[in-house]
């Protein structure tokens, strides 16, 4: 019996106990559909992560803050006891109570004669109070910090440039606040938007829209020209004491080396030596990756201990099928079929189960994927534009066919190994 | 290799593959040795001809009668010209006359293709048209054996045991 004439045997035999096959391959479809659709939300939120990535641009930024010397603990002081104070070293309390160090003016020159650092920008942040339109209602407004490198989507308009005005992006959720009938209509449109400085003093500034973006998974907040944002700090400080205007928690940085290389660690090195801290997009995303990587993984090991439960039950119905058909085997013997055709026609047998129930359970998922996906997109997170909560990539799909049908190969061993070993003698006499 | 290419085996309790159609039961050995499906249907029909079974190739083998699926049983025997048949009982399942049609059968398939026969019965009637027998009681060879045509003969002979 050749290869082909085995598994067109075994084709047959899987459907001469049709309610046994069914249920069988119905285990399978569980844990098949099952993997498929974790595997698949996987891939949709890291799909969705990554184009969100290739919008924040060039992967040659890092993030810059300033380092306490030592590691400072919750108090101040570090592992070797209180740090002396250095009444020169700029430092503010976060939000959260905790001590963090400022970068100054002074810091932001001293980054330029780093190795590899060919540009540095302060992050200016900006509490803005309202946004206005004409004599309209005042609506709270915050600035996105992230500033002009982000490349978003834009619905109308156009994005900023470098050498823009005091222009802003208006996210779409501002569009029926401010009474515009669509985003065409927004554009090139004036707006006011207020800033209150220490002393209390409430400043308007005139604003042009220049585009209009959609939501973002990083960052809240409208994007501003680098002019606006400057004007707008300008204002904010007004009043406060010299040394205090120009800090900034942190900044950007290019580098020249090529990101996620040994030139990128070098730089982190050579920054980390002269006691400040550099992180790249991916670094930061690195964590939110690793989580759900995780998640991900959990959710893959309940479909892996399904098809785990499966295979058992492919055992099973192998061992009644060779317990039924033994005079058949031992025909089959007799009439001169070696045992390793034998063990041949019962694995594929196996391995044909597996497909079925692997095949039905991707399709399942791939059609069951598609309409939560629809269903997410436009209903809870219809706010994160272009994301597929359950993707499907043809590699992982065939990844998980071959998986489950090596799953029940290995089920499929011992059934086939006893059903090879019976002697035909008395397999023929078996009542 | 030996089983499937020299010997052919008929067994008192037929054992066939139930759901498969008799063509399919027939060509079983030509299957098992890796014969093409147009060459192993031709020989199939070929020997269900032989044992006057060629209007019942499309027929479930569990569909026929006893006399039926014996002389399929043979058939399937044949398909791959063996030069000795073994029979286990061949008529101890049937009625006398299906019987006898059987045994016609066995013993033309000696006179005309030479084919070896090695038949175990209990019927003296059948023993009687061998050319040599033996009598085994309890497993061992017991007194009674003759030799009707000697066996220096060497002709295709008929043996009972």
């Amino acid at each position: 019996m050749n290869l082909g004439e085995i598994i067109r045997t075994a084709t047959a035999n899987t459907f001469r106990s049709r309610l046994r096959t069914t249920l069988t391959v119905l285990a399978i479809f569980v844990g098949a559909f099952t993997l498929s659709l974790t595997n698949g939300v996987g891939t949709g939120i890291t799909a969705y992560i990554d184009t969100q990535v290739s919008r924040m641009g060039a992967g040659d930024v890092m993030i810059i803050n300033k380092v306490a010397p030592g590691t400072v603990d919750m108090f101040g002081g570090s592992s070797e006891g209180p740090t002396v104070h250095d009444p020169d070293r700029v430092s503010a309390l976060s939000s959260d109570g905790m001590r963090i160090q400022v970068l100054t003016d002074a810091d932001l020159a001293n980054l330029l004669t780093i190795d590899g650092i060919t540009q540095v920008e302060p992050f200016v942040s900006v509490m803005t109070d309202f946004i206005s339109r004409g004599s309209g209602a005042k609506y709270d407004f915050t600035v996105n910090p992230g500033g002009a490198g982000l490349n978003l989507d834009i619905v109308a308009g156009r994005p900023l440039r470098e050498d823009d005005g005091p222009v802003l992006l208006l996210p779409v959720s501002f569009l029926a606040a401010l009474d515009f009938a669509n985003p065409e209509a927004a554009v090139g449109a004036s707006v006011a938007i207020g800033v209150t400085d220490v002393l209390g003093n409430v400043h308007v500034t005139a604003a042009d829209i220049v585009g209009v973006q959609e939501a973002t998974l990083f960052g809240a907040g409208a994007i501003i020209s680098e002019s606006l944002k400057s004007a707008l700090h300008d204002q904010q400080s007004t009043g406060m004491p010299e040394g205090y205007r120009d800090v900034y928690t942190t900044a950007s940085a290019h580098f020249e080396a090529t990101p996620g290389t040994s030139g990128e660690d070098a730089v982190k090195t050579a920054l980390r030596a002269a006691g400040y801290n550099g992180t790249t997009l991916q670094d930061q995303l690195g964590v939110v990756t690793t989580v759900i990587n995780a998640v991900v993984g959990v959710l893959n090991a309940f479909g892996i201990i399904a098809l785990i439960a499966a295979g058992f039950g492919i055992i099973n119905t192998l061992l009644m099928s060779v317990q039924e058909r033994t005079r058949e085997i031992g025909l089959m013997k007799s009439l001169g079929m070696s045992r390793r055709r034998l063990f041949a026609l019962f694995s594929s047998e196996a391995i044909f189960i597996g497909f079925l129930g692997s095949a039905l359970g991707v399709v399942a998922a791939v059609v069951v994927g598609g309409i939560v996906s629809a269903y997410v997109a436009n209903g809870p997170l219809a706010g994160l534009a272009g994301l597929r909560i359950i993707a499907f990539d043809p590699i992982a799909i065939l990844a998980v066919i071959g998986l489950v049908m090596a799953l029940a190969f290995i089920a499929g061993t011992l059934p086939a190994a006893r059903a090879a070993r019976l002697d035909p003698i008395d397999a023929l006499r078996y009542e | 290799m030996l089983r499937n290419q020299t010997f052919g085996f008929v067994f008192q309790q037929f054992f066939m593959i139930p759901n498969a159609t008799v063509l399919d039961n027939v060509a079983l050995p030509l299957a098992i040795a890796g014969v093409g499906r147009r060459e192993r249907n031709a020989r199939g029909m070929e020997v269900l001809a032989q044992v006057e079974l060629a209007d019942k190739a499309a027929n479930r083998a569990t569909a026929l009668s006893g006399g039926q699926k014996q002389r399929m049983v043979i058939a399937r025997a044949l398909a791959n010209r063996p030069r000795v048949i073994f029979a286990d009982e061949p008529t101890g399942n049937l009625d006398s006359a299906t019987g006898a049609v059987v045994t016609d059968l066995l013993f033309t398939l000696n006179a005309l293709e030479g084919i070896t026969l090695v038949i175990v019965t209990h019927d003296e009637e059948l023993a009687a048209r061998c050319d040599s027998r033996c009598a085994i009681t309890d497993g061992s060879l017991a007194a009674g054996s003759t030799t009707n045509v000697p066996m220096a003969v060497r002709r295709p002979a008929t043996v009972s045991a």
